[in-house]
């Protein structure tokens, strides 16, 4: 026999102050009440000081002129206001953070995968990697690659140039048929069922046509020579890319190229329904590759064939005069302005190689990129990549073994086993750690202040040092970064949606 | 109770020929010297000691095991290092797991629809259709759109014997198919395996079910150590008249 249960004699309380959730709400409220009051004072405090010495906090300061000028800054001048110095600062920090999130992505995922390599050297080569770069400072890293990396680069006299500038020869005509024999072999085989087979006859036909190839260069020689103007250099003050400026003729070609991604996206589906209803498989990738390059090359040889001018007035070098002359003449010398190239030309798209300007300090056309950038873009980079590859050869082993011996058993190929059962499982437990990762990349570019890259740090720490806006500018520097790992969250948050597993 | 739809035919050829077979982990003999033919039609019920090979032997015939030494024909194709050999046999044979290995992100009719599509080359319709006859005949057919995690263990593992079945095997192995469920839902699943074995599914089954074993099998293998070390009819195997090996004695004191 039991003893009679205890009833609740001692306890007083009327039910409302027991019930679990009248508690819960009033403590919230309390702490609620707490933090407002402890807020409160803090700002009035912080006003009072602030106010003493005349920096009360505000936003008009910042339509007040700058007065200093920012490294990598486009159209900015130190004659600017506050306000554009800081959207500077951000737009650097957002070049930063949305290439660098890219890089590492694309380098992390393939390190990841070399972790796991059968290949001996490859797995030991990536697993060094990873250690070296995730145990050490991130700072340091930054900083070696601009000291040491970036400083034993040549000068910008003896820059490296890519392609090197001369006139070569090459079959081209040659390599053109080559490259049509190649797809052409490549779509045909698309059809086969045994993908052993496929693979074979793929490989040995390109293996053919490579040889024949390597024999015409070796028994004919040479083709049609061709003038090569450098794209790229690399030198001690960075990297300096061509550019490609859109001409008058572009607009035209866009319709062209969009026309060819719309007939490819439906030539996607066309053969992805024709796939689900006959079994067999179809070359689409390369079908909607050759609708794309097909629809491109043939808008751009249809606007090659706009008329041009015949006669255009340009001003002699030599004696500053105007001067009429034939279209092609003062092409072929060079007398064409921009503008006038820009309007007339064949081209959609005009090829300027990046120049120096006549002191032969600054780049007047092309794209810059200062060691700055570069020191901060690797850095945070191949820093991050680390931790990624980690991610991904975890998520990997993380898809148990049972479903690769399934899909073994059933008979399915190596690559859509990656496709449709690896990659699938994987990257729903890569997804989360995932974005922890762009969260630091995204966070940790605020380091670039170390080697002098102008972010939104960098340039907000200048205004708050010139203005004495203190609390303005802590404000505005975490709505920055704010508004960017938002961005991220709320992406990685819906792709994270799309791998959930439905269960019990 | 004789089944009239099997007819083992005498001098029809094996579908599976194994010859003095070796498999090596590391230093450690698993497979030592293993022969045996299977013929179409056979039901063999795999019986022994945990650790002594039985899964290491099935696994070997669809190659999720690499035998080292001797022989392995598979419907008359031998198992070597060719890849398209590898291919040929895997189309040949189904496995059913003892932990079901589902795709857990796919639907059961994805699942089952899915090796036919992309291996056989079937259209959706087509797999899709097949599908559902099997999900009919494993009688879950209004299972059809679920995940396997809403599933319970004895339906996931008929949805596993569907998928298996998907692509019209000659060959059925099962690994312990019943071992990781709970005892109500062990008979469903032995119904399903006996229902397939009556059809006339060539199966190599390994299995603690000794009621399944005696019911069903057309011949009981006993393995311990790597070795074959005892085979015959079921009712030969579990007569108490009968002399067995001491080694088969001891296994079968322990679990009669
Ligand atoms: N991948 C492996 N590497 C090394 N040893 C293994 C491996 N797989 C199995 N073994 C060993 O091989 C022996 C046979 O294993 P196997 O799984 O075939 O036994 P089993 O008869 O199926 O046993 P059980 O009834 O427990 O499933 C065991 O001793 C096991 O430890
Ligand atoms: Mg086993």
């Amino acid at each position: 026999m039991q003893a009679p249960v205890e009833t609740t004699t001692q306890n007083v309380l009327p039910a409302v102050f027991r019930d679990a959730r009248i508690l819960k709400g009033v403590a919230q409220l309390a702490f609620l009440v707490i933090v407002v009051l402890l807020m409160n004072n803090l700002s009035t405090r912080i006003n009072t000081a602030l106010d003493a010495t005349n920096q009360t906090p505000n936003f008009e300061f910042l339509q007040n002129r700058a007065g200093f000028g920012i490294a990598d800054s486009g159209d900015y001048s130190s004659s600017d206001r506050y306000i554009d110095a800081f959207r500077v600062g951000f737009v650097n920090t957002i070049r930063v953070v949305s290439l660098g999130l890219l890089a590492t992505t694309l380098i992390g995922v393939l390190v990841g995968i070399f972790l796991l390599s059968s290949n001996f050297l490859l797995r030991t080569l990536s697993r060094a990697y990873v250690e070296v770069l995730r145990n050490t400072p991130v700072l340091l890293q930054i900083f070696a690659w601009f000291f040491v990396a970036i400083f034993a680069l040549p000068t910008q006299q003896e820059a490296f140039a890519f392609p090197q500038e001369g006139i070569r020869s090459l079959p081209l005509l040659q390599y053109a048929l080559s490259l049509v024999i190649i797809l052409f072999i490549w779509q045909y085989t698309g059809g086969m069922r045994n993908p052993i087979w496929r693979t074979r006859v793929r490989q040995g036909g390109i293996t053919i046509v490579l040889l024949v190839n390597l024999l015409g260069i070796v028994l004919v020689g040479s083709g049609s020579p061709i003038e090569f103007r450098p794209g790229i250099y690399i030198s001690i003050k960075g990297v300096a890319i061509f550019e490609l400026i859109p001409s008058a003729s572009f607009g035209i070609w866009m319709v062209f190229v969009v026309i060819g991604i719309v007939a490819a996206a439906a030539l996607w589906r066309y053969f992805g329904f024709l796939t689900e209803s006959t079994g067999r498989p179809f070359p689409r990738t390369s079908y909607t590759m050759t609708a794309v390059i097909g629809f491109a090359l043939l808008g751009w040889i249809i606007v090659g064939m706009r008329p041009t001018p015949s006669i255009i007035s340009v001003v002699d070098e030599d004696d500053d005069r105007v001067v009429e002359m034939e279209y092609e003449d003062a092409f072929e010398s060079g007398l064409l302005t921009i503008e006038q190239e820009l309007a007339f030309t064949r081209q959609p798209l005009i090829f300027r190689p990046p120049t120096l300007d006549r002191r032969g300090r600054n780049i007047e056309t092309g794209i810059e990129i200062s060691p700055s950038y570069l020191a901060v873009f690797l850095g945070l980079v191949v820093y991050t990549s680390a931790f990624i590859a980690e991610i991904v050869r975890a998520g990997i082993q993380a898809v148990p073994k049972g479903q690769l011996e399934a899909s073994r058993a059933l008979g399915i190929s190596q690559g859509e086993m990656l496709r449709l059962i690896i990659l699938p499982q994987a990257l729903r437990v890569i997804i989360p750690p995932m974005g922890n990762q762009y969260l630091n990349l995204a966070k940790n570019s605020s380091l670039a202040i170390a080697v002098a890259y102008t972010d939104i740090f960098q340039v907000t720490n200048t205004i708050i040092n010139q203005s004495g806006q203190s609390v303005t500018g802590i404000i505005m520097i975490m709505l920055a970064y704010l508004s960017i790992s938002l961005t991220i969250s709320l992406g990685m948050n819906l792709v994270n949606q799309r791998f959930q597993l439905v269960t019990r | 109770m004789e089944d009239s739809a099997k007819q083992v035919m005498a001098g029809e050829e094996p579908v599976i020929v194994c010859r003095e077979m070796n498999k090596w982990f590391g230093d450690f003999h698993v497979l030592r010297n293993l022969s045996l033919e299977v013929m179409p039609q056979e039901v063999l019920v795999i019986i022994g000691p945990s650790g002594s090979g039985k899964s290491t032997f099935i696994r070997c015939i669809n190659r999720l095991e690499e035998h080292q030494d001797g022989t392995i024909i598979v419907d008359g194709i031998e198992l070597s290092h060719d890849v398209q050999n590898i291919a040929d046999i895997r189309r040949e044979t189904g496995m059913v797991f003892q932990q079901f290995n589902l795709f857990p992100h796919l639907t059961v009719m994805d699942n089952i629809s899915l090796a036919p599509m992309k291996v056989r080359h079937w259209a959706r319709d087509r797999a899709e259709q097949r599908a559902m006859e099997l999900l009919e005949r494993v009688g879950i057919p209004e299972q059809a759109f679920k995940y396997p995690g809403q599933l319970s263990g004895g339906q996931q593992q008929r949805v596993a014997i569907a998928r298996a079945l998907a692509m019209e095997p000659k060959i059925m192995l099962f690994d312990e198919p019943t071992s990781a469920l709970d005892p109500e839902m062990i008979k469903e699943v032995l119904d399903v395996m006996k229902e397939l074995a009556e059809s006339g599914m060539t199966m190599l089954v390994v299995t603690h079910e000794m009621g399944f074993a005696r019911e069903v099998a057309d011949r009981i293998i006993f393995m311990d150590m790597g070795r074959i070390v005892e085979q015959g009819p079921p009712e030969n195997f579990f007569s108490p008249d009968i002399e067995h090996h001491p080694r088969t004695q001891e296994f079968l004191d322990q679990i009669l």
